[in-house]
């Protein structure tokens, strides 16, 4: 008895060594010790990425159509950036607390920058390499093309012997953010179609690559967890999204502290990154913010700088040019103060309307539940009116005398309908409130004149 | 040495090799085209060889446009040039990054674990364009991990014979085989190459 007891236990222990011995074989993924932070001190903020295009083929630059999740970007950046999309939080493939952050184009490709470059030529490119990534990735990092090999830029399978863009960007970007080569799930047979992206061989010509599987999906999960409640989610984009004008950004789990909001600004890549908007949201699924001058088309994501540290889903955007600052309201003229001191105007832009369509004027400061007048012209001056009651239209007025009411919060909210009516961009409309107020100088308190020059970007 | 089972020791010198064989199963660390070994001596042939690691050092060293990256140089015992036919001689190579702990390094350089004193190897090395700028002389490159081969003593009661570590799907060497067979299927490849080489002249 004793004696079969040995014979079956050592028959067991090569089973058991190999447990103990093999841990990258019996967990499948293999990670290399990389960690891409969030951070705004030591090496910072390592998920941004830029892309250095210097692919030579035609075939890495010829496809020119535009996707609407990728704006402004064709040819091999696409490419690149769709491969980086592989492994973001929204992706059902990836779905774990992490996104990559795309950043333009770059012009350089300095070993720190967070740069995928295209058609390097030099060492580290013999032979074999199709592309390698550089590491340690967590003080900056780069992913280098060799250009020994004709790449193809999809959207499409490659040709011959092209090799595919997409599928080696989604392997290389799967090393910078901590992942090593993985053997498990047909990596040794060479079944292309389920395998892993991060077995360690290429299959030839594939595009399998481009998506990634349950052993990238775990190791990716290994390294940066499951997405948590407090991850803010980014679901669509409102108001304006011209440089300077007011951007409404819709999700959930927003929070209630401050937060960064990060655009694309092709700069760069530095460990406390530029091109970010400070906004302290209004509700934990609403923030307004105004669209910074160094914002490029690309991808605007929130940033919860502040621990717990969270990035959001990016959402794409398209960048207009810098708005005339007349488009969105000037003000003119003195208010007549009433009861809750001097009403004033602002421009709400709802976040429900796309493009950049201002949707509602809106007036505070009045006495509640009051009637009124809402004065419309095309020219400003202002006036006494009475003993002492200010008029800041010119007269005539352009539409007839309009009869408003204050609510029961002393708000005046007039909702607007911007039509394409490109014969009058250019007018500015003049438009000043009157309402009845107890303790008006003659009965009433009035706002300054807000002026609103009808811009060709104000249409949807 | 563990005790087990009495007197007898475990595990014994056979345990050993197949624990070292398990252990030097795939492990890879790059982004590289399949290959056979036809293809791999296109790919990175000039010169294939076995022996020890001596030693190694890392040096920095600049590119054409100024750029500095971290090199690895192995000194290496060769005890045969499969292409050039020297026998017991001493070489060196390089190949890109480092791998000391912390040293910059890349995700095609050869893993710490094969670059060691001592360490048995098959090499696929390579002359390349960039090498003389680079590194001055005309050194031979060992591109990948992929070219870089472990060596296994198998003991048995029978014979005592070295092994080529197979690597798996797209390797030269996909499985483990003896290092005799391995020299014999490179010698073909190479005189296979030659008479393409030659048809294509």
């Amino acid at each position: 008895m004793k004696d079969k007891t040995k014979l079956i236990l050592a028959g067991m222990i090569p089973f058991i060594a190999m447990f103990l011995v093999l841990p990258g074989v019996v967990l499948a993924f293999v990670i290399n010790g990389e960690s891409l932070g969030i951070s705004t001190s030591g090496f910072g903020y390592q998920r941004d990425f830029r892309i250095r295009n210097d692919f030579e083929d035609a075939s890495a630059n010829n496809n020119t159509v535009e996707e609407a999740m990728f704006p402004g970007a064709v040819g091999a950046p696409l490419a690149i950036w769709r491969g980086a999309n592989a492994w973001n939080s929204q992706n059902p493939r990836a779905a774990q607390n992490f996104d990559f952050d795309y950043q333009g184009l770059s012009t350089t490709s300095s070993g720190n920058e967070n740069v995928v470059e295209g058609g390097y030529d030099s060492s580290g490119c013999g032979g074999s390499t199709l592309a390698f990534a550089e590491l340690p990735s967590r003080n900056g990092w780069r992913i280098r093309f060799c250009e020994a090999w004709q790449w193809s830029d999809g959207p499409g399978s490659p040709a011959g012997s092209q090799v595919d863009i997409r599928g080696v960007a989604v392997h290389e970007f799967g090393h910078v953010l901590g992942l090593g080569h993985t053997t498990v799930g047909g990596c040794n047979s060479g079944t292309c179609d389920t395998r892993p992206t991060m077995c360690a061989m290429a299959c030839s010509n594939e595009t399998a690559a481009r998506t990634i599987e349950t052993d990238d999906q775990n190791g990716l999960n290994a390294i940066y967890g499951s997405i948590p409640s407090d991850k803010p989610v980014l679901t669509s984009l409102g108001g304006s999204t011209n440089i300077g004008g007011t951007l409404f950004l819709e999700g959930s789990a927003f929070g209630t502290q401050s937060f960064r909001v990060k655009f694309t600004t092709g700069t760069s890549s530095d460990f406390n990154p530029s091109g970010t908007v400070t906004v302290t949201p209004e509700t934990t699924e609403l923030a307004r913010l105004t669209v910074p001058s160094s914002a490029e088309t690309g991808n605007v994501l929130i940033w919860k700088h502040n621990t717990p540290r969270r990035l959001s889903n990016y959402l794409p955007i398209t960048i207009g040019p810098t708005l005339s600052s007349d488009c969105y309201g000037q003000k003119a003229g003195t208010p007549t103060p009433g009861t809750n001191g001097s009403p004033t105007f602002d421009l709400l832009f709802g976040p429900s309307v796309t493009g950049n369509q201002f949707t509602e004027v809106q007036a505070t400061g009045f006495q509640p539940n009051k009637t009124g007048f809402l004065l419309v012209s095309l020219t400003q001056s202002t006036v006494t009116w009475k003993s002492n009651t200010n008029l800041n239209v010119g007269f005539p007025l352009v539409i007839p005398l309009t009869v408003i009411s204050s609510d029961s919060n002393g708000e005046v909210n007039l909702p607007f309908a911007i039509l394409d009516a490109p014969d009058f961009f250019g007018t500015i409309f003049w438009l000043q409130l009157l309402i009845r107020d107890d303790a008006g100088v003659d009965g009433f308190a009035t706002t300054e004149a807000l002026g609103v020059e009808l811009c060709d970007d104000m249409i949807p | 040495m563990l005790q087990l089972f009495g007197n007898r020791r475990w595990p014994d010198r056979r345990g050993t090799a197949f624990l070292a064989l398990l252990l030097l199963a795939p492990a890879a660390l790059a982004c590289v085209v399949p290959r056979d070994l036809d293809r791999q001596m296109e790919l990175a042939g000039d010169e294939v060889v076995y022996g020890t690691v001596l030693d190694f050092d890392e040096v920095w060293v600049k590119d054409s446009d100024e750029e500095e990256f971290l090199c690895t140089k192995v000194r290496f015992q060769a005890d045969e040039c499969l292409i050039g036919g020297e026998r017991n001689i001493e070489m060196s190579f390089y190949f890109r990054g480092g791998i000391l702990p912390g040293s910059p390094t890349t995700t095609i350089t050869p893993s710490a674990e094969d670059i060691q004193p001592g360490k048995r190897l098959m090499l696929f090395l390579a002359k390349r364009d960039y090498s003389q700028q680079v590194f001055g002389g005309d050194p031979f490159i060992l591109d990948t991990y992929a070219e870089c081969y472990s060596l296994s003593d198998v003991r048995s009661r029978s014979v005592d014979r070295q092994v080529v570590v197979g690597k798996g799907y797209g390797f030269a060497f996909e499985n483990n085989l003896d290092l005799t067979e391995a020299c014999s299927r490179i010698q073909s490849s190479v005189e296979k190459l030659r008479r393409k080489q030659a048809q294509d002249r």
